[in-house]
């Protein structure tokens, strides 16, 4: 069943069409990269797609509805998880209250999930009363992801996660995603880490300047020799 | 024993201060605009205390204790209401905007209370009378340590909702990247307005408190307002410890100055303090709060 | 963030002389014939709160600066000439010079240390100011006659002959009102309107432009000194009394509503404002004694409707005057033209050396250096995150350096302001081109220079602007970009604005300049033209450092490619090196690809 239906989107930023014509979908439990160089418009798709920039056209359907003109936070409501670029996590508290506020559930459920996330991502764990700006690149991310996790989303949208992670720590986090997918959480994940991106997903769109250039399989595209061109140009 | 003597008086000034800053730098932090009026709030509580006692039977003989409920929840009324009028509309503009509008709501409840309740002095009962009690050979007013005690459980209070209930949590977050609490769900203009409501009850509360040790009358609440700006500015920008702390510096020069010189030059002095604060670390004791996200 | 309610720059003069005139013979005649001594008393008055609020627009209106001593500039003036009238006996004039000189020369004691901060602390400085001066009044007795102060302030006395009380004294203060006007007009019009334009609207791209933002604060502060003193001169001889009211609050409450309520742009707006609600007590008299109520109400209701005032309602209102041509540009670019030889270069190269830069816990760049030859096009990449925006910002001094050097030739740059360093040759343009919306792409380019021209060229602000305009005309052409006309910049499509932001770091006569994703959402022939202009100027001696990731536009461009990945150069050489290196590669791509490097003609086998 289609979750996410994106048709002909258009987002602009200010004078600049940052994303044209972009339509794909996303279905349950699968797991799609949009892939391409900055300023492709990965970036600006995945917020628009939760509502914190406006479309200027297309439609974007949420298992099965509208939710084009939704607020953002009725979004969340309804099962889109976030964790955006640069992680923002809340600075200025701790890890545990980090994802308890993002847990819209009443204490036993949310100690439950609480340790759930605990499970998943030990090292948050242990610094589960350190203030989140005291965290560590790889840490907030961490946490940036379980905090997406708590109101246990249909789908989640995934901003280059890898970025500023040193090697060993994306191989930890590919292996944490492949758990939460493999939960049945959708996964729509936009990187510039071509290696991270083509390891998870099933499907992949990549972009270029605001438009989708290429799309396909995962196994297919990792043998396509366009690739580098459909990636940086000539 | 003079020392010690002002230095408890300096307490419970200071305690007093805490509480307007701390309602001042909740909504500084909420919405990153300096509410203008914050100190006419002040003054609005310690005026709704006197006028309740005049109203309500047998209020002149209740201790002020029991007004405090009614006058917090009055107060976080049109703390609702300031916030509908005076931020909300304009949220997108420029932040000038909104300074205009809160000293517009400012001159608006100065004077409206001055018609309506007279420009005359007020008090409000005591929350504890009786002869001053001996504390370690220290003369310490009831009234004072009374003051001293509402405002420590009243901050308290708001610490712990902040740090231990849900609702706190969501206010924080809210004020520290609103668009990422709206991506997990949270209705950050609830929590907005809510930062009005509270941070205008303390500010009523704290408006008892004054009207119950000195007095009150329609033309306080300028000095009270620009107090809770420079302890803001001296704690640091945004941060809540500073706010208490810039609060208590700032009562201790009062008390301290006043008792060494004289109060005209206490006065002048924190503005001086103030300037060169501003000069020489303008972000503060605490430095500026960890950053907002527009 | 740009203030949208103030867009427009429009003449200050908008509503025509005619207007002016028969709004003057309608106020005389009111004040004439139906105005008794009291009527006549409050229009008096009200004048003098008119030349309070024309004084709060150079810094409040302009500079979107919120001041809050212009009340104390009222009392000092006024202070002023009482005690000396009352004490020195000295002659009104001389009297009114000493208030002016006086008032002056504390906006100056107050601007030097609040000179470079930022919005909020400089409100609240200026409050600090007013209440200190407040303070003073109330309790330095012996000077001031404390809370109760002093009654029987001698009138106004013009080169010894007594000004007659009532119509002598209006007299007086509407036409000293009418020439201040006058002169706030000619201050303001041309060059200074357009330069506070531009320091409002973006302060950060006027700084990056080479415009020393804090130094108009700094100016429009002292001439708000100069006629809130003239203000306060006026008013208290023709109130007779002398009192700490003077520099209370209430003045400044009321000049903040006569300026916002009135309009805080125009010069009508400070009249406007001043009639209206100078006598609003008066009309409010059946409130009795709370009339002030009705300031906060209008004061707020003005902020919410009307953010423009009353002024720029009527302004919006009137028939715009015809703008002219539309922008002879449907897109189409215009060759360069040949680019005269620039600043005798000495062969200076800008060089970064050793630059590390943290914010709190993130290592934004480690030991970074980097050097930039003139005529050369260096091109920075790297994955997001890199530090390549830092770099740039500490290249042209938006971001100062925890570690490291930067230079260009003998001068060390690596203290420098923003603006110091555009204007002694580092430009740059940002990743969204900023500029004034309101003003046409000419002056865009001219303002920034008229500014920098300031001071080796003669003459007044007139003919500075003249000659900006010539050299913006001949930088636009530099920059590819065919006569724009008078349209306001905010209606040019984005990729002429692009080129309209590079003939603004052109105009700055520049060494080098450092372009942040110029290529941003332009398509594939209009940034191929681009990198033509960029060539172009590239061969006339001007050092480019070029942000970008769209690799189809870089690397037949730069001469040298250096990429950053995690704060760290990690490869720095000639284009196609580079691209294929395979440490660049790999920040790119990681391992993903069963093959490295596609074999192209630039990477050879």
């Amino acid at each position: 069943m289609t979750l996410l239906a994106i048709t002909d989107l258009e987002v602009r930023y200010g004078s600049i069409a940052a994303v044209r014509g972009v339509s794909l979908a996303v279905g349950e439990g699968e797991r799609v990269a949009l892939l391409g160089a900055n300023g492709a418009g990965k970036s600006t798709l995945l917020k628009a797609l939760m509502g914190l920039l406006p479309v200027a056209a297309g439609m974007v359907s949420f298992q099965g509805r509208s939710v084009s003109s939704l607020a953002v936070e009725r979004r969340a409501a309804l099962g889109l998880g976030y964790a955006p670029e640069g992680r923002r996590v809340f600075p200025g508290m701790s890890v545990l209250e980090n994802l308890e506020v993002a847990c819209p559930v009443g204490p036993s459920e949310r100690r439950r999930r609480i340790e759930e996330a605990f499970d998943l991502f030990p090292r948050l764990a242990e610094r589960a009363d350190a203030n989140a700006w005291r965290l560590s690149g790889g840490e907030q991310q961490m946490l940036a992801i379980a905090r997406a996790l708590m109101s246990k989303p249909a789908l989640l949208l995934l901003d280059e996660p890898t970025l500023g992670l040193a090697a060993g720590l994306r191989a930890e986090l590919g292996a944490k995603l492949e758990k939460i997918a493999a939960a049945g959480t959708a996964v729509l994940l936009a990187e510039q880490s071509v290696d991270f991106a083509l390891g998870f997903a099933q499907r992949a769109h990549i972009m270029r300047t605001g438009v989708i250039v290429k799309s396909g399989e995962t196994t297919a595209l990792r043998q396509d020799t366009s690739f580098t061109e459909a990636f940086l140009g000539r | 024993m003079e020392i010690a003597q002002l230095a408890l008086n300096a307490l419970v000034l200071g305690a007093s201060y805490a509480l307007v800053a701390l309602g001042f730098v909740l909504v500084l932090n909420a919405t990153a605009a300096v509410n203008f009026a914050h100190g006419d709030l002040v003054m609005a509580g310690g005026m709704l205390a006197a006028a309740l006692a005049a109203v309500l039977p047998l209020g002149e003989s209740l201790p002020g204790l029991f007004l405090l409920p009614m006058v917090m929840l009055g107060m976080a009324a049109l703390g609702l209401l300031v916030s509908l009028l005076a931020y909300f509309p304009l949220r997108r503009g420029p932040p000038v905007s909104v300074f205009i509008s809160t000293i517009a709501v400012a001159i608006i409840l100065q004077h409206g209370i001055k018609a309506a309740m007279g420009p005359a002095e007020r008090v409000a009962p005591p929350i504890l009378s009786g002869e001053p009690v001996n504390l370690f050979g220290l003369s310490a007013g009831r009234q004072g340590l009374a003051t001293l005690g509402v405002a420590a459980l009243l901050i308290a209070g708001t610490a712990f909702l902040l740090r231990h209930t849900q609702f706190g949590k969501r206010l924080r977050a809210s004020a520290q990247d609103p668009d990422m609490a709206r991506a997990i769900g949270v209705r950050v203009g609830v929590m907005i307005a809510s930062s009005f409501a509270l941070g205008t009850a303390l500010a009523g509360a704290a408006g008892l408190l004054f009207a119950n040790s000195y007095f009150v009358s329609p033309g306080s609440g300028g000095n009270l307002m620009i107090k809770a700006y420079i302890a803001v500015t001296i704690g640091g920008w945004g941060s809540v410890p500073g706010a208490l702390a810039g609060a208590l510096i700032i009562a201790a020069f009062e008390v301290g100055v006043a008792a060494w010189i004289s109060s005209p030059v206490a006065e002048g002095a924190l503005y001086v303090a103030l300037l060169l604060t501003l000069v020489m670390r303008p972000q503060g004791l605490f430095g500026e709060a960890t950053g907002r996200r527009a | 963030m740009a203030d949208r309610t103030s867009l427009r720059v429009t003449d200050a003069w908008s509503l025509g002389p005619a207007v002016w005139l028969v709004a003057a013979l309608a106020l005389t005649f009111y004040a004439m014939v139906y105005a008794d001594a009291y009527a006549m008393r409050v229009l008096t008055l009200a004048g003098a709160y008119a030349i309070l609020a024309l004084g709060y627009q150079f810094v409040f209106g302009h500079l979107g600066a919120l001041s809050l001593a212009q009340g104390t500039f009222f009392g000092v003036g006024a202070y002023t000439v009482a005690l000396l009238g009352l004490h020195a006996g000295t002659d009104y004039l001389f009297n009114v010079a000493a208030a002016v000189a006086i008032a002056v020369a504390l906006a100056a004691l107050i601007a030097v240390p609040v000179r470079r901060l930022k919005s909020h602390y400089f409100a609240l400085a200026t409050l600090g100011i007013a209440e200190v001066v407040l303070i003073g009044a109330r309790d330095w007795e012996a000077l001031t006659g404390g809370a109760n102060g002093f009654s029987g302030v001698p009138g106004m006395s013009l080169f010894g002959l007594v000004v007659p009380r009532g119509w002598g004294e209006f007299a007086v203060v509407w036409v000293v009102a009418a020439l201040l006007a006058l002169l706030a007009w000619q201050l303001r019009r041309g060059l200074p309107e357009r330069l506070a334009a531009i320091a409002r609207e973006d302060p950060i791209a006027a700084q990056a432009a080479g415009v020393d933002t804090d130094r108009l604060r700094f100016v429009a502060l002292l001439l708000s000194a100069g006629y809130g003193a003239v203000a306060g001169a006026l008013a208290v001889p023709v109130v007779r009394v002398i009192s700490p009211e003077v520099v209370d609050f209430r003045v400044m409450i009321a000049c903040l509503a006569i300026t916002v309520v009135g309009g805080r742009m125009r010069i009508a707006g400070a009249f406007i404002g001043a009639l209206l609600l100078y006598p609003l007590p008066e009309w409010f008299r059946f409130l009795e004694g709370h009339d002030l109520i009705a300031y906060g109400v209008v004061l707020l209701l003005a902020v919410l409707l009307a953010p423009d005032g009353i002024a720029g309602l009527i302004a919006s209102l009137m028939p715009k005057k015809s703008s002219g041509a539309a922008p002879t540009s449907t897109g189409e670019l215009v060759r360069p033209t040949a680019v005269p030889s620039r600043r005798s270069s000495d062969g200076a190269t800008l060089e970064a050396d050793g630059i590390s830069k943290r914010f709190g816990g993130l290592v934004a760049l480690d030991s970074v250096s980097l050097r930039i030859h003139p005529g050369e096009i260096v091109g920075l990449i790297g994955p997001n995150g890199a530090g390549k925006t830092t770099l740039a910002n500490i290249f042209t001094g938006q971001y100062r350096a925890d570690v490291g050097t930067v230079r260009m030739g003998q001068h060390e740059l690596s203290r420098w302001p923003a603006f110091r360093i555009a204007r002694n040759g580092v430009a740059r343009t940002f990743q969204t081109p900023a500029m004034a919306g309101a003003l046409s792409a000419l002056d865009n380019v001219a303002i920034p220079r008229a500014f920098m021209e300031h001071r080796f060229g003669r003459g007044g602000p007139e003919q500075r602007l003249v000659r900006a305009r010539k050299a913006a005309t001949a930088c636009l052409a530099q920059a590819g970009v065919a006569d724009l006309g008078p349209a306001p910049s905010a209606t040019l499509p984005h990729g002429l604005r692009r080129r309209v932001e590079l003939a603004r770091a052109l105009a700055l006569d520049p060494n080098f300049i450092v372009l942040d994703e110029p290529a941003a959402g332009l398509g594939e022939t209009e940034a191929a033209a681009l990198a033509e202009t960029l060539r172009a100027l590239a061969e006339s001696g001007i050092g480019f450092l070029v942000i970008d990731h769209d690799m189809g536009f870089l690397l037949p461009l730069a001469d040298r490619l250096a990429c950053l990945y995690e704060g760290r150069l990690i490869a720095a050489g000639p284009a196609a090196q580079v691209r294929a290196d395979p440490r660049v590669i790999e920040a790119y791509f990681g391992n993903a690809l069963p093959y490295r490097t596609k074999p192209t003609p630039e990477t050879g086998p």
